[in-house]
């Protein structure tokens, strides 16, 4: 189960896909003020990416995957910054 | 064989077909958009396809032809009948492969050299002042990549979100660098794709970035599965690496090769004390001049290990010791850093922009060029237009740090790059106030307050010719092509043209473009906009997501389907067998009448079913009528005879196989009556009848049956003529010839071996061709009349039967035996007593209603032993080729529906029996021939 929802912090491990995107996004919408904990994520489908490039939620634990790290910091937290 | 290839097949052959209608649409009106985006869109899907397959040179052919298409439907070609030969030769050619992929699943090994000599056709077909872009279209074509390049201006934007730093150790880590913008469909997740992904796995990636396409929706209206998201991907691995890994998104990917210098200019925060490096100053100016690259690393090195990063000199020092240790000797590059450092201000981006995004290469150098009078003023203002647009970008991108330096450097723009009337009384206010304000937004209203002011409709009157203003209308045609043709498929060929062009038409951006990051469908929309507004309302997109409610299936599938519906109705017809066994034998009443309504329950289900299959195998003669005006225009094109082709009718449904087995009859037909029936134009000028002939291809239903007419206004068929020609070539006697009516002549030409033609063309006149139809017809269970008026014209008409899958016989005894006789011949049925049979020397006849008919005893034909008739003698009246004959049986049985069979193995050959068929009680039945056997008498 690579995404775990948890009171106000959604996990996300190894490599989500598509299919999870319903119900992140149904959770974000629930959740207007969850977090994201990305400690163990190593990739995140393009769509998954649009739900949390779209609502730009705060991330809890960053990304500790090196490759998936320089990705975040690189090309996805300015995105979220300018948001 | 391998589905995927057979769907692509049996797609191929539909648009094929497709696309020789639109070529034979676009002979009458070349400049249709709607015929040209079918034809686009049909050539353009087989490529594709055949794309997944191994057909080098099937996909180099098709490339090829869409790249003279292309250039077709950007108005640089104009299509003539000679084009279109070329070009439908070489659909022929791609038929022809398909016909070799359906019966070997792949090409031959010549197939190269077969597609030689129509590519070279194809492309003597382009223009000579289009020779260079189709150049690189086939040199692309030979490594089949349709990858679409980017400007220096598109790429800029992106560049300008890199830091400092990072600019920085992208330029140190690598010793060539490619751009690549990736903008995925915005279906992509539907087909498996994950972009993000596959950006990730870049080849060398140095740095990617992720731009929204548009301003995000609030979360409760977004809709995450359609994908939003671009990606610029800055890579050092060379072109081909790249468009490899993107292969199967090769249409959504844009690339340049990045020049290092590029990425070099400052960025930090201007520091007023110098004192850290004004020493080394000189020194670093002396070695720039005299070009000694190799000491200025060194002389460099340590100032940048003490100072602070961030500070804009440093940046400006730090990057002229990159680009010296690279060697990276742009010489005006080094210059303009080192002016940066002591003026803080960097232009050396704008002159290679300019340079690099106009291709009429203008040299706008900021520093030198100062307002020139006279022609070049007019030059200018494209060039200055993309600078300001530029300024406004970079103003957004630059932080306040080095906002100064910036600001200072719009202001040298506008002063020297712009003509005098058009700069603004107030721009040093605006300066000062953007450096007071720290912010940069006054001097971005200004630029764009002046874009504004002058649209680009005005600029275009201004200064071009109306050539240009030509080209617009094509490009605004194209985009509105662009955006229908997007509805089906990615088709970015017209992109590239398109943008191209943008920077030569509309330099300036809109300002809703200036707030956005740059994407391919933003400068596309972007065209759309300035272009439609300023000369034609917007056209509509078309309506999209209708898609036709047909399955494809297999034809065999039918057949099967069809086998068991015809068992099913010779399964039911046992029940009432079993009703009158349960009641003869058993003697249980209620339970036959139980079976025989339960039989009519079954009866009516399978009739419907029945009737259903034959809905199912109908098709429109325009299935094969569609081959004919290609037909009729090679043909007419040849002979030089002016032909116009009439279809009617070509919505009559029949059997498929019927309408199958039709095609070659009409072909010889047509080629016959374009061959021998038409007079060329003089000669029908000469008689008085219109120089264009007309040629009628008719499908009448009728009854049961379908006819087709083929009929023409040429030169008719001159009975005398044909009764000569045929008593000559020994196919009927003198005695013949003597008795012979006029209209009788004409079904001469029916017989084997007959060809009035004095000269043998290789169009027909073969004296192959009637008796081929004749015998292909009857085939099919049809036959063939001909009226005919010299002078007037000739029509032939092919009667077909609806179907063939069920057919009607009647069931006749001789001998105890049952034989099946087709319904189609039987006049009617009678029993005459025995004496009224007449005796004629071997035969016997019969003269009913005042007409004597000659009487066959089937015994005979069949080699059976004779009956002797006590009483009434039944008779069977049948007409065949228009003669009445009397055939003597034993007893009449009911006529019944039957799934005729053909005859297999050894049974084959006795052509006398046309088929099986099985009965209800389990018997077979023997369906007769009785053309065939009278004629084996």
């Amino acid at each position: 189960m690579p995404i775990t929802y948890k009171t106000n912090v959604v996990v996300m491990e190894g490599v989500c896909g598509i299919e999870d995107g319903d119900e992140l996004l149904q959770w974000l919408i629930d959740h207007p003020k969850g977090k994201l904990n990305l400690k163990q994520t190593t990739h995140i489908h393009t769509a998954l990416l649009q739900i949390i490039l779209c609502h730009s939620p705060t991330v809890s634990v960053s990304p500790e995957d090196s490759s998936f790290k320089r990705l975040w910091s690189d090309s996805i937290e300015v995105l979220m910054e300018t948001e | 064989m391998n589905p995927m290839l057979e769907s692509f097949i049996s797609e191929s052959r539909d648009n094929l077909e497709e696309a020789s209608q639109c070529f034979l649409s676009l002979e009458q009106s070349p400049n249709d958009p709607t015929v040209m985006q079918n034809l686009f869109r049909a050539m353009h899907t087989i490529k594709g396809s055949s794309g997944l397959f191994e057909l080098g040179a099937f996909t180099h052919l098709m490339h090829v032809a869409e790249d003279v298409l292309d250039l077709a439907r950007a108005g640089k070609i104009q299509l003539n009948s000679d084009h279109i030969d070329v070009l439908l030769s070489a659909m022929d050619q791609i038929t022809d492969w398909i016909d070799e992929l359906e019966a070997t699943g792949e090409l031959n090994t010549d197939a190269d050299n077969k597609a030689q000599p129509h590519i070279l056709a194809l492309s003597e077909m382009i223009p000579v002042e289009h020779k260079e872009e189709c150049d690189e279209l086939s040199l692309a074509t030979k490594s089949h990549q349709t990858t679409h390049r980017l400007g220096y201006s598109e790429i800029e934007s992106s560049l300008g979100c890199l830091s400092d730093q990072q600019r920085f150790d992208i330029f140190q880590n690598a010793d060539q660098l490619t751009f690549l913008r990736y903008t995925p469909q915005e279906s992509c997740f539907f087909t498996g794709d994950d972009p993000l992904h596959t950006a990730r796995l870049t080849p060398s990636c140095q740095h990617l970035r992720i731009v929204p396409v548009a301003k995000w929706p609030t979360i409760d209206s977004l809709d995450p599965y359609q994908c939003q998201l671009s990606f610029d991907v800055i890579s050092s691995a060379d072109e081909e690496t790249l468009i490899d890994h993107y292969r199967y998104v090769e249409d959504d990917i844009k690339l340049c090769p990045l020049d290092m210098c590029w990425l070099a200019f400052p960025q930090g925060q201007w520091s007023d004390d110098q004192s850290l490096f004004s020493d080394v100053l000189p020194e670093l100016k002396t070695h720039i001049d005299k070009e000694s690259w190799h000491n200025i690393p060194n002389l460099i090195a340590p100032i940048l290990e003490l100072a602070n990063p961030s500070v804009y000199q440093i940046s400006c020092m730090r990057w002229i010791k990159a680009i010296a240790e690279k060697e990276v000797l742009e010489k005006p590059l080094i210059e303009a850093l080192f002016t940066a450092i002591e003026t803080g201000e960097f232009d050396y981006s704008l002159k290679s922009e300019v340079n690099s995004d106009s291709t009429e290469s203008h040299q706008t150098d900021a520093d030198t060029t100062t307002t020139d009078t006279g022609p070049q003023e007019e030059y200018l203002s494209n060039d200055v237009k993309t600078l300001l647009a530029t300024q406004a970008r970079m103003l957004e991108f630059s932080n306040s740090d080095d906002l100064e330096g910036r600001v200072d450097s719009v202001e040298r723009i506008f002063n020297h790059a712009l003509p005098e009337e058009f700069i603004p009384n107030n721009l040093l206010d605006v300066c000062q106030q953007a450096k007071q304000e720290q912010s940069a937004n006054p001097l971005i209203i200004l630029i764009r307050s002046l874009l504004d002011s002058t649209s680009p409709l005005e600029t275009n009157s201004l200064e071009s010719t109306e050539n240009d203003a030509e080209e617009t209308l094509d490009i605004a045609t194209l985009v509105r092509q662009e955006q229908a043709l997007r509805a089906h498929e990615s088709e970015a060929a017209a992109d590239e043209s398109a943008l191209d062009q943008t920077s030569l038409i509309s330099p300036a951006p809109s300002p809703i473009d200036l707030q956005q990051p740059i994407s391919d469908r933003d400068s596309t929309s972007e065209l759309a906009r300035t272009d439609l507004s300023s000369t034609q309302p917007v056209a509509k997109e078309p309506v999209h997501n209708q898609k036709p409610q047909v399955l494809k299936v297999d034809q065999h599938r039918i057949d099967i389907l069809m086998d068991l519906v015809g068992e099913l109705v010779v399964a039911k017809n046992s029940l009432p067998y079993l009703a009158k066994k349960a009641e003869d034998e058993f003697n249980v009443r209620a339970l036959a009448k139980e079976i025989k309504s339960q039989y009519a329950i079954i009866n009516r289900l399978a009739e419907s079913m029945q009737s259903t299959m034959m809905q199912i195998r109908m098709v429109p003669v325009s299935t094969i009528f569609q081959r004919f005006p290609r037909l009729v225009r090679d043909l007419s094109r040849k002979l030089n005879k002016d032909v116009r082709l009439v279809l009617e009718g070509e919505e009559s449904e029949a059997d498929k196989n019927v309408v199958e087995n039709l095609a070659d009859p009409l072909i010889h037909l047509v080629r016959n009556s374009l061959d021998h029936g038409f007079e060329t134009e003089e000669e029908r000028v000469a008689l008085g009848k219109p120089a264009q002939g007309s040629l009628y291809l008719r499908a009448i239903p009728k009854d049961d049956q379908v006819i087709i007419e083929v009929d023409d206004d040429g030169r008719g068929m001159d009975p005398a003529k044909l009764k000569q020609s045929a008593y000559r070539k020994g196919i009927i006697s003198e005695q013949k010839l003597e008795t012979i009516t006029d209209q009788e002549a004409l079904y001469l030409i029916f017989a084997p071996g007959f060809s009035t033609a004095e000269q043998v063309s290789d169009l027909s006149g073969r004296g192959v061709g009637m008796d081929v139809v004749n015998g292909l017809v009857q085939q099919a269970g049809g036959r063939v009349t001909i009226d005919s008026e010299l002078g007037k014209g000739t029509t032939i008409r092919l009667y077909l039967p609806l179907t063939m899958a069920v057919s009607r016989v009647m069931m006749v005894e001789v001998q105890q035996q049952c034989f099946g006789i087709s319904m189609e011949n039987i006049v009617e049925t009678v029993k005459v007593p025995h004496d009224r049979l007449l005796r004629i020397k071997q035969g016997e006849a019969i003269v009913l209603r005042d007409k004597v008919i000659p009487v066959l005893s089937l015994h005979s034909l069949l080699a059976l032993p004779e009956t002797q008739f006590e009483e009434e003698v039944p008779l069977l009246i049948m007409n065949l080729n228009g003669e009445d004959i009397a055939l003597k049986i034993d007893l009449f049985h009911e006529g019944i529906d039957i799934v005729q069979k053909p005859l297999a193995g050894l049974m084959s050959q006795y052509n006398y029996y046309s088929g099986s068929a099985l009965l209800g009680d389990g018997r077979v039945l023997l369906i007769l021939n009785i053309k065939e056997l009278l004629s084996c008498q």
